[in-house]
């Protein structure tokens, strides 16, 4: 690995940390009407004040829907929250590596983002506001199944890790499904990172724990660190073999000259482009900023992408325009 | 692999639901893992639901006969009945748990292969003393303070007074993130 690629950023774009909390006093969110979610919401955001008056307290039913959607985009709530109206609201930091959704499907959902593979960052942050929180806050919990949650599958830890891992080589040598079912042996599970779509647009997976009941967090996140260095390894390989056949490099060249040069790019598209132009910058075919390329997959996203004044008028001129000036040539 | 729902398109989402005893296996693409609500990103709570309702619906095989007995209780903070859980596939409140913990005890085995929480526990960390746990400690002390002005006993009185303070100051010292 080139020592310019700390974190396995050149393969894992990010790491996040979430954990499930919910309120003893109240019924778990699918039993509350409007009323008592907004009580939930406001007991936590009066302790938010108290541990961390630097989170900013968003009430869902105020914002835009591009808004929300966008928030979903950049992975900072679910996309089924971003849908939310009444009774739902999210407490995010400044530089989103904090965000707590309120009444999803728990009271709490608190997530800790890095970039990079950073499971003990992320963690460690995660760790430390929860403990805040429940310094304030009676949280349910049972010593024997953990932290009580409103689907089962949550139960103990409440917590859920994962990692968004790029992988076009293995995607496109058809690798990911047979990767998948022995990693599923081991208690985790790997998904397309845009649910809608019919493929892995973007050759985009995210990587999480999938057991929480009877595995402490250390060991939960021991292993998903375990599994992330071996499947990036796994990919590098791939794509310095990928790369060595000449239509591919085709490919990759003819993504940089689209990304470069086009006039109107629609996120599909563009998405793919990205996925081979960074294919290409990672095995050293191509000398572009890798970093970029990977923020640019968020960016281009519709939502995120309409947020922005410029792309008020036609968003696939917008898109092209954006990711034109973000990927200029040095000469 | 194919997808097996739709058989048709490349599965790119694998879950296994144990891992330790018998496990259940299951390989969508993303458009059915979406539709089936096997996961917590994108998906709505009724889609959630029919997920655990089918996650149920194999104990209900199991215990049907103990079945009819359970379904008249109901949760007594909540009111959800076993019924309802298992139609809607949400547990109504933290209550639920133990109030139907018999009838959910396998499925959770099932789910998890452990039914023995092991991590982080809330009740360990000195400082936070739930605050139930506190109201009660800070009645307790009260009644016992009243105790000892009654029996003219006040060195006993103030030591109980300092211990209040003591719980109520406790509250404001939690640090910022
Ligand atoms: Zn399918
Ligand atoms: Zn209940």
């Amino acid at each position: 690995m080139p020592e310019a690629y700390e974190n396995q950023n050149d393969i894992v774009l990010s790491t996040r940390v979430r954990l499930a909390r919910n309120l003893a006093e109240y019924p778990f969110p699918a039993r509350l009407d409007i009323k008592g979610r907004q009580k939930v919401c406001e007991a936590a955001h009066a302790a938010a004040l108290a541990i961390a008056p630097e989170l900013e307290y968003i009430d869902m039913a105020e914002l835009s829907r591009a808004k929300a959607v966008s928030l979903a985009e950049r992975r900072l709530c679910s996309a089924a929250f971003a849908q939310r109206d009444q009774g739902g609201a999210l407490l995010l930091r400044k530089d989103c590596r904090v965000s707590v959704m309120l009444c999803e499907e728990d009271h709490i959902r608190l997530q800790a983002y890095a970039p990079g593979l950073a499971l003990r960052e992320a963690w460690e942050l995660a760790d430390s506001v929860d403990t805040a929180f429940s310094r304030k806050l009676n949280f349910a919990f049972s010593e024997q199944l953990g932290y009580l949650t409103q689907c089962p599958t949550n139960l103990g830890t409440a917590m859920r890790a994962s990692v968004l891992l790029h992988l076009p080589a293995l995607a496109r040598l058809g690798r990911v499904g047979r990767l998948a079912e022995s990693i599923s042996k081991l208690g985790l599970t790997i998904r397309g990172a845009f649910g809608e779509g019919s493929d892995a647009e973007g050759a985009l997976f995210q990587l999480s724990n999938q057991v929480t009941l009877g595995i402490t967090e250390q060991a939960a996140l021991e292993n998903l660190q375990a599994i992330t260095l071996q499947i990036a390894e796994q990919e590098r390989l791939a794509q310095r073999e990928l790369l060595k056949d000449p239509a591919i490099e085709n490919k990759v060249w003819r993504a940089l000259g689209l990304l470069r040069y086009a006039r109107r790019l629609d996120s599909k598209e563009a998405l793919q482009l990205l996925s081979l132009a960074a294919l290409g910058a990672c095995g050293g075919a191509l000398e572009l900023p890798l970093d970029a390329i990977y923020q640019l997959m968020t960016d281009v996203l519709p939502a995120t992408l309409s947020l922005d004044p410029a792309a008020a008028g036609d968003r696939d001129a917008a898109r092209a325009t954006l990711i034109r000036e973000r990927l200029k040539a040095e000469s | 692999m194919l997808c097996e729902q739709c058989k048709q398109r490349e599965a790119t989402t694998h879950i296994r639901r144990v891992i330790n005893g018998v496990g259940e296996e299951h390989h969508l693409c993303a458009a059915c893992a979406q539709a089936s609500g096997l996961f917590e990103g994108g998906l709505s709570l009724p889609e959630f639901g029919l997920h655990l309702g089918g996650l149920f619906s194999g104990f209900l095989g199991e215990s049907a006969a103990a079945l009819p007995a359970a379904s008249a209780r109901r949760c007594p903070f909540c009111g959800s009945s076993l019924h309802e859980i298992i139609q809607s596939g949400n547990v109504g409140c933290a209550q639920c748990y133990d109030t139907f913990y018999d009838q959910l005890e396998p499925t959770l085995q099932r789910v998890h292969g452990s039914l023995e929480h092991s991590g982080k526990n809330p009740e360990s960390d000195p400082k936070t003393i739930s605050r139930n746990q506190k109201a009660k400690r800070l009645k307790a002390l009260k009644e016992q303070i009243a105790a000892a002005v009654r029996e003219e006993n006040y060195e006993a009185a103030a030591q109980l007074r300092d211990e209040i303070k003591r719980l109520e100051g406790g509250e404001e010292d939690a640090g910022s993130v």
